[in-house]
């Protein structure tokens, strides 16, 4: 016999010896089970000659005593104390499920209450606000149902402040994205200095907005009389007098807006550009003929999530946006967008009841532009090809 | 603001107040699971300790503070130290036992061969099945009940071994045994689990390096399973301290066997001695709180310097 078959027979007797030796117990008490009383006192404690279930059948016997060789043994309702193990087991383990769930949301409660109390509570008293007739000069604050909204839908001003907010969100943020490609693009080919641009490009973002507006509140509408005013002056009058009044500050404020947001864009989408593998555009610079190819069906595509994410911010920014608009026109309303209207309604009218229905007039707009957003920033998954 | 005057930069929270602020807000989002702890562990310790520090007990008219009385009464009892040697001398040789027979199980088990699988589930079998059942099997087997054709036979072996080691000594043995039978079988099965768990090539290498299956276990086969082997022996402490069930059904609920444990239990519920009893469950503690010590420090040593 060789010594690897040797080997092999040792460790299967080993085996078998080991089963034995964990099976054993579990074996000797089968075995008991079968036996009747005389053979429990003169048989072999390792096996059975006469095998019988009456010690089962015993089980399921009414109540009563039983002699059993030479022992009188009480009977035991044995079948009701089985359906009794049945309910405990069931029952615990009802329990442990039900307790570990209120457990769960027992741990769960502080952020709750956090995201209730921080998110939750100001937008649906907001929502109840904007059904009552609340206002500073109100005598009193009543129910009014959707009356407030339908007070601001029959206002000429909503609907012109609705367009222009509308019509800001796509100049800005069409005018963002385009600049912002563009810096990304540039600024991610390597070469001499390109750290000192990339600090120039993320300055505007980075910069103050309170100070920055500052500089261009002074170049676009120069509060005193100055060497450029004039110049100034009649560019103001050429534009609002063929767009229309409002028209120059609308585009001084849409200027401001891209001109910050455009630095967040390009900085965002370089980001987004090195993330994307180096491999990819090896392969594109073989696999098509000119750049404008490489770029509308590699690099494009490669970015879409982060495009996705810019003009979701875009549109936050955009739809809410208050400080921009607010210090470019000194506070006063030349420039009706939505937000900064509400703002001018609630905080400066005391209007607090329309200021609602004003803010909350946007939500649909919100909820759509996100569903929009996710689609194409997460697309049904294509099967591979 | 106006466009004349300067404005100021986004505010600048100093980073102190910032940092106190994430604290605070990480200690309202812990509470819950704090209470829980608080409530569910540590308050009964806590009622426990305070507890053995009073003459709470059925018997007694009233409950008051009698400071250390109860540790003074146990530890001048010699029964006590009785208790306390039994249950070290059944923690360490139950221990050991468990790890020969489970590192023994795993090397077997870890080699494929042919119905390895039906071995396997024979030896998780005897963790497996409700220990309520298989003691009834040891009990029969080992402490006959009724006149069976093995009692005189086992009957000689008691009273050899008590005769030899002292009253009792057999109630010992058997005790165990059966907590090495079931204890080995969940060792075992959590040891194979760790040696799967060790890269092949490990092993492999190991076979050039060494000259025997000796050296190659001693070397490398017991280093890589430390991890495993100290958890195995913390589980075994644990079973072993804390163990009431083995010993309480093997032994019909009498106190032939002192283990520390089972005997608070019957000073306890038995006796209605809570305090007493209070005062036995805790002096456990320091054992418990040593074994964890030790154990740490060899489930995860310092790391010495990469040779």
């Amino acid at each position: 016999m060789s010594r690897g078959r040797l080997a092999r027979w040792i460790h299967g007797a080993a085996l078998a010896l080991v089963a034995a030796y964990s099976v054993f117990p579990i074996y000797f008490i089968t075995v008991q089970s079968l036996k009747t009383p005389q053979e429990d006192v003169f048989g072999s404690p390792f096996y059975v000659a006469d095998p019988t279930v009456e010690n089962y059948a015993e089980l399921l016997a009414g109540p009563g005593t039983r002699v059993r060789g030479f022992v009188v043994l009480p009977r035991v309702p044995f079948v009701r104390w089985l359906a009794n193990s049945a309910v405990v087991l069931g029952a615990s383990l009802v329990v442990t499920l039900v307790a570990g769930v209120l457990v769960a949301y027992a741990l769960l409660t502080p952020a709750v209450l956090l995201v209730l109390g921080v998110l939750a509570y100001p937008v649906a008293w907001e929502v109840w606000i904007s059904l009552t007739s609340f206002a500073s000069r109100a005598e009193s604050r009543s129910f009014v149902g959707v009356a407030n909204y339908r007070t601001m839908l029959a206002d000429a001003f909503f609907w012109r402040a609705l367009a222009t907010t509308v019509v800001y969100f796509v100049v800005t943020t069409l005018a963002k994205l385009a600049v912002g490609v563009a810096l990304a693009l540039l600024l991610a080919r390597p070469c001499r200095g390109r750290a000192l641009v990339f600090l120039a490009v993320f300055l505007p973002w980075a910069y103050p907005g309170g100070v920055t507006v500052v500089a261009w509140y002074w170049m676009l509408n120069p509060p005193l009389i100055t060497s450029y005013s004039v110049a100034v002056g009649h560019w103001k009058h050429a534009v609002d007098g063929v767009a229309g009044a409002g028209a120059y500050t609308f585009a001084s404020v849409a200027l401001f807006n891209i001109w910050r947001g455009a630095s967040f864009t390009a900085v965002f989408l370089l980001a987004g550009l090195n993330a994307i593998p180096r491999e990819l555009f090896d392969y594109a610079r073989l696999e098509t003929r000119s750049a404008a190819q490489r770029f509308r069906h590699v690099t494009l595509p490669l970015l879409r999530p982060f495009l996705a994410l810019a003009v979701f911010l875009s549109f936050t920014t955009a739809f809410a946006d208050l400080a921009n608009v607010w210090m470019l026109t000194g506070g006063r309303v030349i420039f009706p967008v939505v937000g900064t209207y509400a703002y001018w309604l609630g905080i400066r009218s005391g209007e607090f009841a329309e200021a609602a229905a004003w803010s909350l007039s946007l939500v649909p707009l919100l909820l759509l532009a996100l569903a929009v957003l996710f689609r194409w920033f997460d697309p049904p998954r294509e099967a591979p090809a | 603001m106006r466009p004349g005057s300067v404005p100021h930069g986004p505010a600048q929270a100093p980073a102190g107040s910032v940092r106190r602020r994430e604290i605070l807000v990480a200690y309202a989002l812990l509470t819950p699971a704090v209470l829980l702890v608080l409530g569910v562990l540590a308050y009964p310790v806590a009622w426990e300790v305070w507890i053995s520090l009073t003459s709470f007990a059925s018997r007694a008219e009233s409950r008051s503070f009698v400071g250390v009385a109860n540790y003074r009464t146990m530890l001048a009892d010699a029964f006590f130290w009785r208790a306390l040697a039994t249950t070290v001398v059944y923690f360490v040789v139950t221990t050991l036992a468990k790890l020969a027979v489970g590192v023994a199980l795993a090397l077997l088990l870890a080699r494929p061969c042919r119905g390895r699988a039906l071995v396997f589930l024979a030896v998780f079998l005897p963790w497996a099945y409700p220990g309520g059942v298989t003691v009834v099997a040891w009990y029969w087997m080992l402490n006959p009940p009724l006149i069976t054709s093995y009692s005189v036979a086992v009957g000689h072996w008691k009273h050899a071994v008590d005769g030899v080691a002292g009253a009792g000594a057999y109630t010992f043995a058997s005790v165990a045994l059966f907590n090495i039978w079931r204890g080995a079988s969940f060792t075992a099965v959590f040891l194979l689990a760790g040696l799967n768990a060790i890269p092949r090539e490990l092993f492999d290498y190991a076979r050039l390096e060494t000259r025997s299956a000796a050296q190659r276990f001693r070397h490398v086969t017991l280093p890589l399973l430390r991890p495993f082997l100290a958890l195995a022996v913390f589980l075994s402490f644990t079973t072993a301290f804390a163990d009431l069930a083995n010993v309480w059904m093997l032994t019909g609920g009498r106190v032939i066997f002192p283990v520390v444990g089972t005997y608070a239990y019957w000073l306890g519920i038995r006796s209605g001695e809570f305090a007493e009893a209070a005062a036995w469950s805790l002096s456990l503690v320091p054992l418990l709180l040593l074994a964890l010590a030790v154990l740490f420090r060899w489930f995860d040593p310092p790391r010495e310097a990469p040779a």
